[in-house]
């Protein structure tokens, strides 16, 4: 297996785990500690610690309980909406056909920030509804595809030959049209939910800093926050480089914002990567 | 040109009845927020004949070349002043990552080795999210400037981000938006793309063989495709002003609608998001008609 794949999925498997750190625990976040402000990486803490004297593994840690769940329910929606809506335009019949098209073409036309700040001051700051918001506004996308997808080979007459060979119906929309057809662009599209929602999470805690975020260790409030680690940084640079005495400060401090960056990317990068990864790899797939 | 005209209209209906529905989504959102957020009754009709009066009444002033009696500086009517520079700001941002776009397959056309680098630039600027670019432009802007001060000694406090210097801002927007929202890479790539195709062809091939330039057939026939798409990708690119408008504090539309979901000022709600949902269904219908106008077979001319 080669190494970006190992990382991708070393990346998704500590996002499971990181849930699995959190799960059962009162506070998500690392433990305040002001002794430990800016404290440098250590065995105990890799990352080393926070404006608060948290600890940055526990808060990044923390923070994935936030996209986590609404991150798998955007996918989902995403998931089931696409099939569902790529088999209304091209494989029922005509009133299904114009049914999914003016829904499809309705979600289109909605902006999608706008609408998904409305979800989220309607449903009460909830992170579940906005995945499904999300979920929603993503199906048009992926049901555009998998209608091209079966036009395509319904085109070359290959369900026509399938049901010649007298293969039952269920098991020609079920397996050859959604799993082998679709299969592809489906999970791709998921994983771009899921990327979309660490985004959208990150990008919404991140603008309001931290004011609607639903944990003190979301991944955009700690961003947001690590900004002043920086500012911090750079006046000592400034008066360090100008030679007059430096105000007290941190040298480390900007490794609050590396390790959030670094986290937010990889994430990012991962779910991007596998599902480039899984569409490459279905299309090499020879179909039976 | 039956079918032309046919498939025109037909689009046009649809981008409509899309407006329609996608505005009549907007207003029971709005109005169930209003009601969570107030637990009182609403006046649907109400605050539509306001929007409507308002505007109508703004208009008829206008027109007729008078001042306005009205107070002018309502919510409604600064959202939608803001918007118009969201508009801008995004049209701008698109047109120069079109240029950028232009610039860099001119230049790197017969380079496959440049091309796969920027394939590589392209997955890494596609794992580059707006907030991280945004963040890393104010800090590498604010270093620079920290740099700059202790080497020249002058003071730079005034120039820093996110400060009030709305000009840094504006360039600032210019530059990251076309590279977070994938303005830039998606045109050019398609360009390239269809570039190598057109100089495959049979027609390009024949000029050639005759001795004829090629420059100009190749330009109109993708010059076409690229302003469709580049048109195509404004919604995308408004989305992503709003974020940046966020972070940089710039005093947009994004700004203003997280002033007026925090307001709760129902009318000015509804005017911004009716205004977008407008603007987003006419650049989309305005992209579909010109794909369908410069369909080859659609005029006399043809490919060349």
């Amino acid at each position: 297996m080669r190494i970006p794949v190992v990382c991708a999925i070393g990346v998704i498997l500590a996002l499971v785990l990181a849930c699995v750190h959190t799960a059962g625990r009162t506070t998500v976040c690392g433990r305040i500690d002001s002794t430990q402000r800016y404290q440098a990486p250590s065995l105990q803490c890799l990352l080393g610690h926070d404006e608060q004297g948290r600890c940055m593994v526990d808060n990044l840690a923390g923070g994935v309980e936030t996209f986590l769940a609404p991150g798998a329910l955007a996918s989902l929606v995403t998931g089931v909406g696409g099939i569902l809506g790529g088999l209304g335009l091209g494989y029922f019949g005509s009133a299904p056909r114009i049914l999914s098209g003016v829904s499809l073409g309705l979600i289109e036309s909605l902006p999608r920030l706008v609408i998904l700040l409305l979800v989220y001051s309607l449903w009460d700051h909830s992170m579940m509804a906005l995945g499904v918001a999300l979920g929603i506004l993503l199906v048009p996308a992926l049901a555009q595809q998998v209608r091209v997808r079966l036009r395509a080979l319904e085109a070359q007459d290959y369900f026509l030959n399938l049901r010649a060979h007298g293969l039952p119906e269920s098991r020609i929309l079920f397996y050859h049209m959604i799993w082998l057809t679709c299969g592809g662009e489906v999970l791709r599209q998921m994983l771009a939910a899921f990327g979309n929602m660490v985004i959208l999470e990150t990008t919404l805690s991140y603008v309001r800093h931290g004011s609607l975020a639903s944990s003190d260790c979301s991944w955009g409030y700690l961003l947001q926050r690590s900004l002043l680690s920086v500012t911090e940084l750079l006046a000592v640079a400034q008066h360090r480089l100008r030679g007059s005495p430096a105000p007290g400060g941190n040298p480390l401090a900007f490794l609050q914002m590396l390790s959030v960056m670094g986290a937010f990317f990889s994430v990012f990068w991962a779910v991007s990567y596998l599902g480039r990864r899984v569409i490459l790899g279905y299309e090499n797939e020879e179909k039976p | 040109m039956f079918r032309l005209f046919t498939g025109l209209f037909i689009r046009l209906g649809l981008a409509i009845a899309s407006a329609i529905g996608a505005a009549s989504v907007i207003v029971m959102l709005v109005f169930a927020t209003e009601m969570s957020f107030t637990g009182s009754d609403m006046d649907l009709v109400g605050s539509i004949d306001m929007i409507a009066m308002e505007f109508m009444g703004q208009l008829r002033l206008t027109l007729s070349g008078q001042r306005s009696l009205m107070p002018v500086d309502t919510s409604l009517l600064r959202a939608i002043r803001l918007a118009a520079h969201s508009i801008l700001l995004a049209c701008i941002a698109v047109a120069m990552g079109s240029f950028a776009a232009i610039i860099s397959v001119y230049f790197t056309r017969g380079r496959p080795a440049i091309r796969q680098r920027h394939w590589e630039l392209r997955g890494a600027l596609y794992s580059t999210p707006t907030v991280l670019l945004a963040t890393l432009t104010m800090v590498g802007w604010n270093a620079l400037l920290v740099l700059g001060s202790a080497v020249f000694e002058v003071d730079t406090k005034d120039l820093q981000f996110p400060g009030t210097s709305v000009v840094i801002k504006w360039v600032s927007a210019i530059i990251v938006l076309p590279l977070s929202s994938g303005v830039y890479l998606d045109l050019r790539n398609h360009m390239y793309e269809e570039m190598l195709a057109l100089e495959q062809s049979d027609f390009v091939l024949a000029l050639q063989a005759n001795g004829l330039g090629v420059s100009g057939p190749l330009l109109r026939n993708l010059i076409g495709p690229f302003v469709i798409r580049a048109i195509g990708k404004l919604p995308q690119v408004l989305s992503e002003v709003i974020v940046i408008e966020i972070i940089f504090d710039f005093n947009g539309v994004g700004t203003e609608l997280l002033h007026l979901l925090g307001e709760r000022d129902l009318t000015a709600l509804i005017g911004i998001t009716m205004l977008f949902v407008a603007v987003m269904t006419a650049l989309r219908g305005m992209a579909g008609l010109l794909s369908l106008l410069m369909k080859p077979g659609s005029s006399s001319e043809g490919a060349l």
